[in-house]
């Protein structure tokens, strides 16, 4: 059944990915990385290659810092798919890709799952809207396409947050406002975390000339209770209410929402392996040793899909689960895996500070107004989830199966953990204990033609 | 160009040069450059709204990453195409879909 | 929980599928006290995994009892359409206006025809069905490819949203006074008294009848009432496209199109115990078989596919026992939740709150394979 088979397949172009192809390609084992975008990089470091001829300088120091994984990367000798998705890892260990077109199954003796994070969904009343977008996407335009919008409106909190700000200020471009949803609950619960932080002091000094340059720069509203999106046929302004009582309504048709990220787990989901709810980042992580081996012998996690860490602690983790395995193949190079494990832990020191000053309080984490859009993929409502909810769904497959949140192509990605939250909130159970969607592939779309693709006629 | 109400405006950032391609949205001629990204190269010609998931319920690209399915279009005869994972070519043809994307039956 | 731990219920339903939701719907609406013990959210399920036909040609030709009961079954699904649109959740889209059974070669038509002639010969009149040719069949869908030979159309055939049918039905047993547990999977079962005690994670309850309904659970739980049931996991994998405009004016066995839009494509017959994994080498086999159906469909996405495991019996019909030793327990399970929900509501729960089981349904005993 399976066609090319390859020693090591790292699946994800990011940092993690391309960091642990170095490692790997360096021990002389034959490596296959395959992403689904055109070009390396991931998300933090996307179009730098192109990039790198233009030098756009408000993309900032450590987007180019980038520059030279990239480099080493299309240097190294790994067999390299972009433009390449992968829809399925079975329990033998087969990857099922699709390609322009064709589908295809390989086989790995071991994979590394490098897949990162996504965006955790923000739903406020209005954010289907034309108009409006993740900031992630907002800092991709800048990158992919050096396109901004003047007069945009950002909300929510967290690094990326007030990156693509301070992005947006040296690009030239006017910032409307910043709606800054982190307050007092969030301090509070982060401060005895601030010293551990104080061994990243670059990491702080950054983010402090952030938020500096933002506040010298356009309008920062805090202390915020609420907020939602006016509009009818596209978004118009942004309505939100502080908590002193007052209401601020801002005109503008680009609203940019962000209120931090999570891993990525639908790959790792779909794939059976173990995850677990983790409860300071307030998100699902798959469970991995310290090396990143997954609950799958054959299988390491390496980067952000990990667990949030960002782009440094991605590469270290793509060395450190590429360092185990050329081990595992003979070569044991265990003073490079302790000082990866080293590195490792000393970019994580800043996370329990900063997953709890950006960790969004409840009344973000879930939608405020009844008809706001929770499932985006199958348009259906917070009331439409009260009512599944009503009619006794007490779990998420249940709820799924109720009201068809989940059911989209997304899979989840944009409501799983919005839904979960609330049957938690309406059953009493814990997070953990309320679990999530089961995933199952295709993780991503894949086309009847290309199905078929696969295999010859239909088995008796 | 149809700048949309309010002033804002997505805008180059850096000097734009390259060459232009043709592409046609729902009819209309748009000038692109050759290896534009397409959701790109269809917000600075100010279309943000790319589809409806049902009646009253306009969509535009959201993620810029593959993983919302929002900005689907339909490209060249061919639907559900994420525009955002798409470069353009010369001649390209996108059309607005109103394919039946949301659950109607769902009672509130 | 104290307060439903000290009632002593009508009817204790262990399985929280269709088979346990129809027949807790069926008699909580004759005005019994119900509770219905529910395993967890992630557990084998295979009423989750189910295409939603509600079919009739085929079932039974060997076996005239089920044919008799599908059909009856059939006849008795509108009324509880109609009844459980009442409870004000999303429609059903109950459609039954007959069906189809392709075929992509001669063999396939000639053994088609074979089945459904056998079948129409014992049902008296009742049963009707039509094979079409290739030009009869492109008439209704002009869209079949050329590998496409022909298809059995039965006029009694239809389909409906299996899983707006499990909300209907929950729903409904709540509103007429129903208790539902989660994560409350039955672990033991006595005698106490005159009544019979269930044993669950969330404490022990009391009733006057127990049904078990949990599907493959039920080999593991029969015993305990005295009664048997050999059940094996057949696995069958399905996948879900996209939303499309409707274009399928009728449901076919392996290709149906929702309400919603999106087409349900299956299907697989694999003994391989109790494994759910989606299979990309089937799944292939599905979707080749689907463009051959309908080759326009070569660019429509799979959005979707899951695995389930059907209830199996030993001949593959359902199993309907009383025990004999603990009056008042019951044993159900099958492999057609939904076609037959229809009898179950009405007729099963019927038989199950009188004076039981019938000899309509004495064929159905696992007595059967005692021979």
């Amino acid at each position: 059944m399976a066609n090319r088979h390859f020693q090591i397949v790292i699946i994800g172009a990011g940092p993690a990915g391309m960091a642990a192809a170095l490692t790997t390609t360096k021990a002389g084992l034959e490596t296959l990385v395959i992403d689904d975008q055109k070009d390396s990089g991931g998300q933090v470091y996307r179009n730098l290659q192109a990039n790198r001829e233009t030098l756009p300088a408000y993309l900032g120091k450590s987007y180019y810092e980038g520059a030279e994984l990239g480099q080493s990367f299309a240097d190294c000798g790994a067999i390299y798919w972009p433009d390449c998705t992968v829809w399925q890892i079975t329990d033998t260990h087969e990857i099922a890709l699709v390609s322009r077109g064709k589908a295809e199954l390989i086989t790995a003796d071991y994979i590394i799952i490098a897949t990162g994070a996504i965006e955790r969904p923000m739903p406020v009343r209005g954010w289907t809207l034309p108009g409006v977008m993740s900031v992630g996407g907002a800092q991709t335009l800048l990158k992919q396409a050096a396109l901004g919008a003047d007069n945009a409106v950002f909300v929510g909190s967290g690094p990326l947050l007030y990156l693509t700000v301070w992005q947006y200020i040296k690009a030239g471009l006017a910032v409307r406002a910043v709606i800054d949803i982190t307050g007092a609950e969030q301090w509070r619960s982060a401060i005895p975390f601030a010293p551990l932080a104080l061994l990243q002091p670059d990491m702080l000094a950054m983010g402090r000339k952030w938020l500096r340059d933002i506040r010298q720069n356009t309008e920062v509203i805090k202390y915020v209770s609420a907020v939602e999106i006016t509009g009818q046929s596209q978004a118009r302004g942004v309505s939100c209410t502080l908590s002193s009582g007052g209401k601020i309504d801002i005109d503008s048709n680009h609203i940019f929402l962000h209120q931090g990220v999570v891993p990525n787990v639908n790959l790792t989901m779909a794939t059976g392996l173990e995850h677990q709810w983790d409860h300071q980042a307030h998100c699902w992580r798959p469970v991995t040793d310290v090396t990143g081996k997954s609950s799958d012998q054959q299988i390491y996690i390496a980067g952000d899909g990990g667990g949030i860490g960002g782009a440094k602690a991605a590469a270290i983790a793509g060395r450190l689960a590429a360092s185990a395995i050329v081990a595992r193949c003979g070569k044991p190079r265990f003073l490079a895996q302790l000082y990866y494990k080293l590195r490792h832990l000393h970019y994580l020191t800043i996370r329990p500070f900063l997953d709890r000053l950006y960790l969004p309080s409840v009344h973000f984490r879930l939608a405020q107004n009844d008809d706001t859009i929770i499932c985006r993929c199958e348009a259906v409502s917070k009331a439409d989830i009260n009512a599944a909810l009503a009619s006794g769904a007490s779990g998420p497959n249940q709820l799924k199966a109720f009201c068809r949140a989940g059911m989209g192509r997304c899979q989840g990605r944009s409501c799983g953990l919005v839904v979960q939250e609330m049957i938690a909130s309406h059953t009493g159970q814990s997070m953990a204990e309320t679990g999530y969607y089961r995933l199952r592939p295709p993780v991503k779309p894949i086309t009847l033609a290309e199905l078929a693709s696969l295999e010859g006629p239909w088995p008796d | 160009m149809g700048f949309p109400k309010g002033g804002s405006m997505f805008k180059s950032t850096m000097p734009e040069n390259g060459k232009i391609v043709q592409l046609h949205f729902d009819g209309e001629a748009i000038t692109a450059f050759d290896g534009d990204n397409l959701v790109a190269a269809l917000l600075r010609a100010g279309k943000i709204q790319f589809r409806t998931a049902a009646k009253n319920d306009p969509r535009g690209p959201y993620c810029m990453m593959g993983i919302c399915f929002e900005c689907l279009v339909e490209i060249d005869g061919r639907p559900n195409q994420q525009a955002c994972q798409i470069i353009v070519r010369d001649g390209m043809t996108i059309h607005r879909q109103s394919t039946p994307d949301s659950s109607s039956q769902v009672s509130g | 929980m104290t307060e439903i731990a000290k009632s002593n219920f009508d009817a204790i339903i262990a399985g929280g599928g269709l088979i346990g939701l129809a027949i807790g719907y069926g008699l909580s609406r004759r005005g019994l006290s119900v509770l219905l013990l529910d395993a967890e959210d992630t557990a084998l399920r295979a009423a989750r995994g189910n295409f939603g036909l509600v079919w009739v040609q085929g079932k039974g030709a060997y076996f005239p009892p089920y044919a008799d009961w599908t059909m009856r079954s059939s006849e008795l699904w509108p009324k509880l359409a109609e009844e459980l649109q009442e409870t004000g959740n999303p429609a059903l889209g109950l459609h039954q206006k007959g069906g189809l059974s392709i075929c992509l070669s001669e063999a396939e038509m000639q053994q088609r025809y074979e089945k459904l002639d056998h079948l129409r010969a014992h049902q008296n009149g009742r049963f009707q069905f039509e094979m079409l040719d290739r030009a009869a069949l492109k008439e209704i869908m002009p869209g079949i490819g050329p590998k496409v030979v022909g298809a059995a159309y039965c006029p009694h055939d239809g389909h409906v949203n299996p899983l707006y049918l499990m909300r209907a039905l929950q729903t409904g047993l709540i509103r007429n006074g129903g208790v539902c547990l989660a994560d409350a999977a039955v672990r033991k079962i006595d005698k106490i008294g005159s009544s019979i005690r269930v044993g669950t994670a969330k404490g022990d309850f009391e009733c006057q009848r127990i049904v078990l309904a949990a599907g493959l659970a039920n080999a593991e739980l029969a015993p305990m009432v005295g009664l048997q049931q050999s059940l094996k996991p057949q696995k069958g994998q399905i996948v879900v496209t996209e939303k499309l405009d409707q274009q399928m004016p009728l449901p076919t066995l392996l290709l149906r199109q929702t309400d919603e839009g999106g087409l349900m494509i299956g299907d697989s017959h694999e003994d391989v115990g109790f494994e759910t994994s989606v299979r990309p080498d089937i799944v292939s086999g599905i979707a080749d078989r689907a463009l051959a159906t309908l080759p326009a469909l070569a660019d429509v996405g799979v959005v979707r596919s899951w695995a389930a495991l059907r209830v199996m019996s030993k001949d593959g019909y359902p199993i309907y026992d009383q025990s004999q030793t603990m009056p008042g327990a019951f044993a159900i399970s099958c492999h057609s939740g939904v076609t037959l929900s229809a009898a179950h509501a009405f007729d099963l729960a019927g038989y199950i709150a009188e004076a039981g089981l019938g000899q309509e349904l004495d064929g159905f005993s696992q007595r059967r394979f005692n021979v």
